[in-house]
C-alpha cells in the first residue's frame, strides 16, 4: 500500500465537506477531500435539496396556474414530458456541481475519488478504482452524512419501493403514492407527486406532521393537505407491506387507520441514519453515542484533539445548511481561529405548500422550559399581498421574551416562508426585540410585512388588526 | 408526591372540540403552564396548559378526540419545586447527543487518554459564548467571536447598546481596563503554555512552597497593574560605615549588645526622605483619582527565608533610635525565619526596603508591594575608586533603586527622591535638618 502524508484531509464532499475543504484552503491549510462520487455535493446536491426543490417549482407554478382559473385566467390541463423535466433538474445539478468542482480546482484542494477508513487516530485508508493509499494526516474533518433509514417488513428490492432519492429520479407518476413518513422529507415528496397528479395517501407513527413545528404554525399547510390527500393518517404504524403483481399492499396499525391500504409506489421517508458505521471508527478512540453520532465539543472538535465531525453525523438537525456553518467552523478551529458552534437558533424548511419554516425556540418548547414570552401571531388572511396571489393560507407568529423583549423564536406559514424567515433569523441572532422589529419599516405591500405585524401585535402597536 | 387530574379549563362557549395535537406521553417531566395539548376552535389553535409541574403518569385522551370544559387529560405525578424550576434538565434530555455545554477540560481530559496532544491544543480557559435565548444579556454573532479571540466571558461584559445590548466598544473597554490594571479578574488571560518537555530530556515536578502560593498571585498583580518604573543611584557611605562599625566597637562593651547592620541606618534615612517626598509614603485611590498619603511610617522589610520571600513590617520607624530598628530588625526576621510571626507583624506598611546587598548583585528591580507605591531596593557594598578632584580614592558605595508608581509619581520626583536618599546616605547629619 502506498503511503502519503497529509495536512487536513476532509473526509466527505456534501456541503459541509466542501465547505470545510474550501474554508481550510483559504487559510493556508493543505487540504485533501476524500468523496467516494465523483461529483461533489454529496446528498443535498445531488439527491436532495436541490433537485427536490427543481421539482418543487414545477408543482408551484401548476398550483398557481389552476388557482388562476377561477379569477379568469385558464391555462389548460398541465401535460408532463418528464424526459424534459429530468434535463432540466440534472442540468441545475450539472450547473452547481460544476461549479464546485472549479472552485475546488481554483483552491488548489487535492481531490480523491474513494472511500476512507480509519486505521488508527492518525491514518486513513483510502481505496479508490485503481489503488489503496495509506494517508498519515496531521487534522481531520469527518464529514460522511448520513443515509435514509429501513424500517422491517417492507420489500426494498421492489421497484415500487421507493427512499427519497428514487422519488427524485421520477421515473414515472404513480397512481397511488403511499408515503410512510409526515416529516418534512415525506411531505415534500408529496406536495411534488400531487400536483403532477398521483393520489397521495401519508401515513405518520407520531400524532401530527412535521412533528416539531407548534400545532398552530403548521394549521393551514395541515388543513389544506387534509382536503387534497386521500388520507393522513397520524398515530399510525405501517406493520408490513406486501408486494402484490398489481399493487403493493401496506398493513396499519391505528385506531383511524383501516387495517390495509393499496398502493402503487411506497415512499418510506422515516428519517435518516449517520453514516458513522462506515468508516471503522473502531480502530480509533473517537467516541459515538449509541445512535452513532459522533460526539463533538462546541468546537467541533471529538474526543481525539485533532479530528473534527461536522454535518449529519454528529446529530440532528441533519441540514445542509447546519453542515456547511459547521464545516467552516471546523476549519477555522482546525487553522487556529477561535471559532465555534454556537447558533441561537437553526431554520427549518419545509418546502410544503404552503411553506412551514421556523427558528429558535417553538412555542411549545418556550412553554415547557418556562420562559416567560409575549407572543404575535398574524394571519395571512388580512394581508394584501397574500391575498393578491392567492396565498391566504398562512401565518406569521413570533416569540419575544416578556423581560428583554428580544426575538426568541417564529415560525411562518405560507408562500415563500423559507425566504420570509431569513428575517426572522438575522433579528433572532442580532438579539431584536419587538420594538426593533416592528419600527423597522417594511415595504408595502408584502409578505414580510407579515413578521414586522407579528411584533406589533406583541408589542399591542398593530393597527392593520386589532390588537387582542 | 400526589396524582392530580389536568382537566380542560373553561374555553369559552365551545363544546365537543376536537385535538389536533397532544404534547405529552407517559413519563414526560413537565412545567406549570407547560402545553399538554392544542385544541382547534372556530378560528384559532389553543394550547392547554397544564396547571402543575410534574410526571405525567396517564394520557387520557389522543389526537381526534373531542372535548368540552372538565375533561380529564391527563393525570401527573405532581413534583417537588426543584423539578418545575429545573427546565435546563429536560433541554439535556431532549438531546441526548448535544456536546455538553461546559467547555471540557481539556486538559484533565488529556491527562486521562494520552491522544494525540498537538501544539494546537489550547490549555486557556476557554469561553464559547454562546447566546442563550432568554439570556439576560445580548451580544450578536460578530461579537461572539470577537469575545472568544481575546478570551473575554461574555457573562461578565455590561452592555451598553440599547436593551442591554453588548457593544464591540463594551469588550473593548473591559479589556483596555484589564490591561491598565483597573479590571481585576473580570477577564481572562490565559497562561502560560506549556510543551511536552520529555522529548527535550528529563524532569520532574515540584510543588511551589506555602509563601510562593500566596505571594505569587499578590506579585503577578503588582506587576500587570502598576507601571513601574526603577531608579537606579548609588550612595557614598564611607562615613555612615566608618560610624557603624564605630558603634559596632562600641556595643561589644555594652551590657544589652545588638549587632548594627547598615540597613538600620538605611530605614532612618528612608525615613527621612519619605517626610520630604510624602506621595513616596502613599496609596492611590484609583476610583477617586486621589493619594492617600500615610502621616505614619511602617517600613516592610523583605526576609529570605527557607520557605519563601516575606515581608515583616517594621512599625513607627520615624520615633526609633537606629539601635532600636537594629534591635526590632534582628527580631523581625529571627521569628520570620522562625515562622513566628503574627498576622499583624505583616500589615500596615507603607513603604518597603528589599535589602539584597547580604548575597550580592550591584542593580535590580524590586517589585512595589501594593498599596504601596514605592519600594527601595538595596544591592552589595563595595569599595569603588572615586575622583576627589586630585585623585582617585577609595570609597564605600552603595548601590541602590527605587521602584515606584509611574501613575502618581513622576520619573523627576523619582529621581530627586533617590537624590536626597543617596545624600543623606553619604551624611547622616541631614537627617536632623
Amino acid at each position: 500500500m502506498q503511503e502519503k502524508k497529509a495536512d487536513l484531509v476532509v473526509l466527505g464532499g456534501g456541503p459541509g465537506g466542501y465547505s470545510a475543504a474550501f474554508r481550510a484552503a483559504d487559510l493556508g491549510r493543505k487540504v485533501t477531500l476524500i468523496e467516494k462520487s465523483p461529483v461533489l455535493g454529496g446528498v443535498c446536491l445531488n439527491v436532495g435539496c436541490i433537485p427536490s426543490k427543481t421539482l418543487l417549482h414545477l408543482a408551484e407554478v401548476i398550483e398557481d396556474a389552476q388557482k388562476l382559473a377561477p379569477l379568469g385566467v385558464s391555462f389548460g390541463k398541465p401535460t408532463f414530458d418528464l424526459e424534459k423535466i429530468r434535463a432540466h433538474r440534472d442540468t441545475v445539478i450539472g450547473t452547481l456541481t460544476g461549479g464546485l468542482d472549479s472552485l475546488c480546482k481554483a483552491r488548489k484542494v487535492e481531490r480523491i475519488v474513494g472511500t476512507g477508513i480509519f486505521l488508527s487516530d492518525t491514518e486513513l485508508k483510502v481505496v479508490t478504482d485503481k489503488e489503496e493509499l495509506k494517508l498519515t494526516f496531521e487534522d481531520l474533518i469527518i464529514a460522511v452524512g448520513s443515509r435514509s433509514v429501513q424500517i422491517p417488513g417492507i420489500p426494498y428490492e421492489d421497484e415500487r419501493v421507493w427512499d427519497s432519492t428514487k422519488a427524485l429520479e421520477l421515473t414515472h407518476i404513480p397512481k397511488r403514492l403511499a408515503i410512510i413518513g409526515g416529516g418534512i422529507i415525506g411531505l415534500e415528496v408529496a406536495t411534488m407527486y400531487y400536483a403532477l397528479g398521483s393520489e397521495i395517501t401519508i401515513i405518520e407513527m407520531m400524532n401530527s406532521l412535521i412533528p416539531p413545528a407548534d400545532a398552530d404554525l403548521k394549521q393551514p399547510l395541515v388543513r389544506k393537505l387534509k382536503k387534497q390527500y386521500e388520507a393522513i393518517y397520524t398515530s399510525t404504524k405501517v406493520e408490513k407491506v406486501e408486494a402484490k403483481k398489481d399493487a403493493l399492499v401496506l398493513y396499519l396499525q391505528g385506531e383511524k387507520a383501516p387495517a390495509t391500504i393499496e398502493a402503487d409506489a411506497v415512499l418510506v421517508a422515516v428519517g435518516r441514519k449517520v453514516n458513522s458505521d462506515g468508516i471503522a471508527l473502531e480502530n480509533t478512540s473517537i467516541k459515538t453515542n449509541t445512535r452513532g453520532w459522533i460526539e463533538v465539543d462546541k468546537k467541533l472538535r471529538t474526543n481525539v484533539a485533532h479530528v473534527f465531525a461536522i454535518g449529519d453525523v454528529v446529530g440532528d438537525p441533519m441540514l445542509a445548511h447546519k453542515s456547511s456553518h459547521q464545516g467552516k467552523v471546523a476549519a477555522e478551529v482546525a487553522s487556529g481561529q477561535a471559532s465555534a458552534f454556537t447558533p441561537m437558533g437553526i431554520p427549518s424548511v419545509a418546502y410544503t405548500s404552503p411553506e412551514v419554516a421556523w427558528i429558535g425556540l417553538t412555542e411549545a418548547e418556550a412553554k415547557q422550559k418556562g420562559i416567560a414570552f409575549k407572543k404575535g401571531s398574524f394571519p395571512w388572511m388580512a394581508n394584501g399581498r397574500a391575498l393578491s396571489a392567492v396565498a391566504s393560507e398562512g401565518v406569521s407568529k413570533a416569540l419575544y421574551d416578556e423581560k428583554t423583549g428580544r426575538l426568541l423564536g417564529a415560525g411562518i406559514c405560507g408562500r415563500n416562508a423559507g425566504e420570509l424567515i431569513s428575517e426572522a433569523v438575522l433579528a433572532l441572532e442580532m438579539g431584536a426585540s419587538a420594538q426593533d422589529v416592528g419600527l423597522s419599516i417594511h415595504p408595502h405591500p408584502t409578505l414580510s410585512e407579515t413578521f414586522a405585524l407579528a411584533a406589533e401585535l406583541a408589542e399591542g402597536t398593530a393597527t392593520d388588526t386589532l390588537n387582542k | 408526591m400526589a396524582i392530580k387530574q389536568i382537566l380542560i379549563p373553561d374555553i369559552g362557549d365551545f363544546e365537543d372540540v376536537p385535538i389536533i395535537d397532544v404534547y405529552i406521553k407517559v413519563g414526560d417531566v413537565i412545567a406549570s403552564e407547560g402545553s399538554v395539548v392544542a385544541l382547534e376552535s372556530e378560528k384559532a389553535v389553543l394550547d392547554v396548559p397544564s396547571p402543575y409541574a410534574g410526571t405525567i403518569t396517564k394520557v387520557l385522551l389522543k389526537e381526534g378526540d373531542t372535548v368540552s370544559k372538565g375533561s380529564v387529560v391527563a393525570e401527573i405525578e405532581v413534583a417537588s419545586e426543584e423539578v418545575e424550576q429545573s427546565p435546563a434538565k429536560e433541554t439535556e434530555k431532549e438531546q441526548p447527543a448535544e456536546p455538553k455545554e461546559e467547555p471540557k477540560s481539556e486538559v484533565a481530559e488529556e491527562v486521562e487518554k494520552p491522544i494525540e496532544v498537538t501544539e494546537k491544543q489550547e490549555r486557556i480557559t476557554e469561553f464559547f459564548n454562546e447566546q442563550a435565548p432568554g439570556a439576560v444579556y445580548h451580544a450578536t454573532p460578530s461579537l461572539r467571536k470577537y469575545a472568544r479571540e481575546l478570551g473575554v466571558d461574555l457573562a461578565k461584559v455590561k452592555g451598553s447598546g440599547p436593551n442591554g445590548r453588548i457593544l464591540h466598544e463594551d469588550v473593548q473597554a473591559l479589556v483596555k481596563k484589564a490591561l491598565s490594571g483597573i479590571g481585576t479578574a473580570s477577564a481572562s488571560f490565559g497562561k502560560i503554555e506549556l510543551e511536552d518537555f520529555s522529548k527535550y530530556g528529563k524532569t520532574e515536578r515540584r510543588k511551589l512552597t506555602r509563601i510562593q502560593k500566596i505571594s505569587g498571585p499578590h506579585l503577578q498583580k503588582s506587576w500587570q497593574i502598576i507601571p513601574h518604573v526603577t531608579q537606579y543611584d548609588e550612595a557614598d557611605v564611607t562615613e555612615l560605615e566608618a560610624l557603624r562599625i564605630t558603634i559596632k566597637e562600641e556595643m561589644k562593651k555594652s551590657n544589652d549588645p545588638v549587632s548594627i547592620s547598615i540597613l538600620a541606618f538605611i530605614v532612618k534615612a528612608v525615613v527621612a526622605a519619605l517626610k520630604k517626598f510624602p506621595e513616596m509614603n502613599a496609596s492611590f485611590d484609583e476610583d477617586s483619582g486621589e493619594l492617600i498619603l500615610k502621616h505614619y511610617y511602617h517600613i516592610g522589610i523583605a526576609v529570605d527565608t527557607p520557605e519563601g520571600l516575606i515581608v515583616p513590617v517594621l512599625k513607627d520607624a520615624d520615633t526609633k533610635s537606629v539601635t532600636d530598628i537594629a534591635r526590632e530588625l534582628a527580631s523581625l526576621s529571627q521569628k520570620a525565619r522562625e515562622r513566628k510571626l503574627r498576622p499583624e507583624d505583616l500589615l500596615g506598611g507603607s513603604f518597603s526596603i528589599s535589602s539584597l546587598g547580604g548575597i550580592g548583585g550591584t542593580a535590580f528591580t524590586p517589585l512595589i508591594n501594593p498599596p504601596q507605591v514605592a519600594i527601595l531596593g538595596v544591592s552589595r557594598l563595595s569599595k569603588k575608586p572615586v575622583w576627589n578632584g586630585k585623585e582617585f580614592v577609595a570609597r564605600d558605595i552603595l548601590p541602590f533603586s527605587v521602584a515606584y508608581d509611574h501613575r502618581v509619581i513622576d520619573g523627576a520626583d523619582g529621581v530627586r527622591f533617590t537624590t536626597y536618599l543617596a545624600s543623606l546616605l553619604g551624611d547622616l547629619r541631614r537627617v536632623l535638618l
